[in-house]
């Protein structure tokens, strides 16, 4: 099955110099996994179908890192949770939305965390045996298949080899990378189409039918008319001057919000809507916080070459705790590794030999986003004091497997961490540190828009229809009712899938 | 001069996510600003301090001559600056001028006066600090000089065989 195809076309600034009015049957906020597969379903059945995305029309990767986030991390790639400790959050933008700038690792949910979710649901076709199904529809689609050895790189086969010998469970790891070449930048764009991002899968697949794309316009305002949204309204924004341009209004049958779990309530708050959906907008933030660890190998690594998250590990008695690959730019690596001042010079030495795992951990901690005046997401996120034991738990565990796998010296971005010649000095090390010493980052936003069958307790029903507002849906990872665990990518085209199906079934 | 807590987190909210790697700005061929061209966010005092910083952090030897102290990091920071919001900018400023003051007490002198190896231990030791915040915001500083030091041609020729998307290929 073609799993890759030409990048999906997109209507831009340019297409909005004067002011622009359609009707469709849905409108959908964002491009990103959930919009793309809520797309995919509902342009197959026939319906009209438009999608509003705030990034780029085409992909803006190069020619550097920091392009990147200019043009495909939400706000540039500075927005910070702040709590008992502070924590960047990324999230991506544009045609494909973090699809574009994420590793493409495909984990199904666990059963447990589905099962879950349909308990509280009181509804099946939310566990884990009925979505299995779409898991395996939506897996084909995108062409997920454990990382190739061939692509697999030096980094990740260090990792394999300590977890071989550790008897854990394990290995490389599910993407969605159907052409991968193992260049090891997943995270500032693919260079070869390699990866399955959505702008070269599920959405040509819905652009085969009717559905279109107006990027580089943010949306301001959700329409609501007696009680039900009509429609919506946004504005052009030139992505490299910020100029704002004409409005495009769309009035549909139905509109969908797929903004992700910063972008979704952000938008709720900004445009006044967020009060009138209940007490739980943009609350319940889970990120699937994490720090690394660098490890020194006497053979070269070259963390750069090879597949960029290509490895994982289920470290034995610690459920929820999820090691894989650690990849990052070179100075980023250096400082993460404490080569700065009089150590410079022997970090650039040792660079080629370093390796490194990221934990992360499906979190307790929970936090608030909400939308200042100018249209930011203001982000709070405070610890739970289990999560920071996991953390540490999961870098002991990473220890374990680097040292396993032949390197040595361990050390990382962990204040008073120094450099750990054993896992036992890992350990005392760790034991007496606090959140603040971690320099921590999430990549995983989701929960801020549960689905709940109370409108105390949730935004959205488990139609994933909103509680007060009629044809008001919303299909990103922000209804996830629980921390998921896994990699979020597939599960929220999953879910956007399931809610997409129960919109067609509605009429 | 020193600055509150909330400033510090302001800081280091604005430089966010270096960690990471990226942030969203453009600072193409900043090395080749002519020299006689004024900058347009930076003081003198303040373009002295993010060169000293930028000297003790990236010192130049063996593997990569070149050092932070003659990478022009000053346009880079000018260049930073010109990038972000009003606000934004006048905490980095301030926090640039806390740095050159930080040492007067201690030292008897403007932290940019200082000698390399006096600069550098003085970074290092800040780097290591208790207090989290003001920690997280000389690492932040460090690691967007570091994003720079690392672009600048010299540095990005070595570079790039190790990692190609950061450094234009």
């Amino acid at each position: 099955m073609q799993t890759i195809f030409p990048p999906a076309i997109a209507y831009g600034f340019e297409d909005l110099k004067v002011n622009r009015s359609v009707e469709c049957d849905i409108v959908i906020v964002g491009a990103g996994a959930g919009g793309a597969a809520a797309a995919r379903v509902l342009s197959e059945q026939g319906l009209n179908v438009w999608i509003v995305e705030s990034g780029p029309k085409t992909s803006r990767f190069r020619p550097n890192y920091a392009h990147t986030a200019r043009y495909h991390m939400q706000e540039n790639g500075s927005m910070v949770a702040t709590g008992n400790t502070m924590m960047p959050i990324a999230a991506g933008k544009g045609v494909g939305g973090s699809t574009l700038i994420n590793s493409a690792l495909s984990f199904v949910a666990p059963d447990a965390v589905l099962d879950q979710w349909a308990d509280l649901l009181d509804d099946p076709t939310w566990g884990s045996a009925h979505l299995a199904s779409t898991f395996k529809e939506i897996s084909t689609l995108i062409g997920v298949a454990t990382t190739s050895e061939s692509v697999a790189g030096q980094n990740n086969n260090l990792i394999v080899r300590g977890i071989k010998k550790l008897g854990w469970d394990g290995g490389l790891a599910p993407r969605s990378t159907p052409n991968c070449v193992g260049c090891g930048i997943c995270y500032f764009g693919c260079p070869s189409n390699g990866k399955a991002s959505m702008n070269l899968s599920l959405l040509p697949r819905a652009q085969a039918f009717k559905c279109q794309i107006q990027a580089e316009a943010e949306v301001n305002n959700i329409l609501i008319e007696q009680g039900e949204a009509v429609g919506l309204q946004a504005v052009a924004v030139h992505p490299d001057t910020q100029e704002r341009g004409g409005t495009l209004t769309v009035r549909a049958k139905k509109v969908i919000l797929s903004a992700g779990a910063i972008g979704t309530p952000k938008l709720l708050w900004y445009s006044g809507l967020a009060e009138q959906l209940g007490p739980t907008v943009g609350k319940g933030l889970h990120v699937h916080p994490g720090s690394t660890l660098l490890a020194t190998s006497p053979e070269p690594i070259e963390m750069w070459k090879g597949a960029t998250q290509g490895a994982y590990c289920h470290p034995p008695g610690l459920p929820g705790v999820l090691p894989h690959t650690f990849s990052a730019p070179p100075e980023a690596c250096l400082l993460a590794g404490g080569f700065v001042g009089s150590s410079w010079q022997e970090g650039l030495k040792l660079l080629p030999n370093l390796c490194g795992m990221l934990v992360m951990v499906s979190d307790k901690g929970s936090g608030t986003v909400q939308a200042y005046s100018d249209g930011r997401a203001k982000i709070t996120y405070d610890f739970h004091p289990d999560d920071v034991q996991r953390i540490k738990d999961g870098l002991i565990a990473v220890g374990e497997i680097l040292l396993a796998g032949g390197a040595t010296d361990l050390r990382g971005p962990i204040h008073g961490l120094g450099v750990c010649k054993s896992i036992d000095e890992l350990r005392q090390r760790l034991s007496s540190r606090t959140i603040q010493d971690f320099t921590l980052y999430a990549a995983h936003p989701m929960s801020t828009c549960r689905m709940s069958e109370s409108p105390n307790t949730g935004v959205i029903n488990r139609n994933g229809e909103t509680h007060n507002i009629r044809n008001l849906f919303i299909a990103d990872a922000s209804i996830f009712p629980t921390s998921l665990g896994v990699n979020p990518q597939l599960s929220t085209m999953v879910c956007a899938t399931n809610i997409a199906r129960k919109i067609s079934q509605m009429g | 001069m020193s600055l509150t807590r909330r400033q510090f987190i302001k800081i280091t909210t604005a430089l966010s996510l270096m960690t990471a790697g990226g942030v969203g700005i453009e600072v193409s061929t900043w090395w080749d600003t002519p020299a006689s061209e004024p900058f347009q966010h930076l003081n003198h005092t303040e373009a002295k301090v993010v060169n000293a910083i930028g000297g003790a952090a990236f010192p130049g030897g063996d593997v990569l001559s070149l050092s932070g102290d003659t990478a022009i990091l000053d346009r880079f920071f000018d260049a930073v600056l010109n990038a972000m919001t009003a606000q934004n900018r006048n905490l980095l400023k301030l926090l640039l001028e806390a740095i050159e003051h930080y040492t007067v007490v201690s030292h008897g002198t403007y932290f940019s006066n200082l000698e390399t190896l006096e600069r550098q231990t003085l970074i290092e030791q800040w780097l290591k600090h208790d207090n989290h915040l003001f920690r997280g915001a000389i690492q932040s500083v460090i690691v967007l000089l570091g994003m720079g030091y690392t672009a600048h041609p010299e540095a990005s020729k070595h570079l790039t065989q190790f990692f190609r998307c950061g450094f234009g290929a």
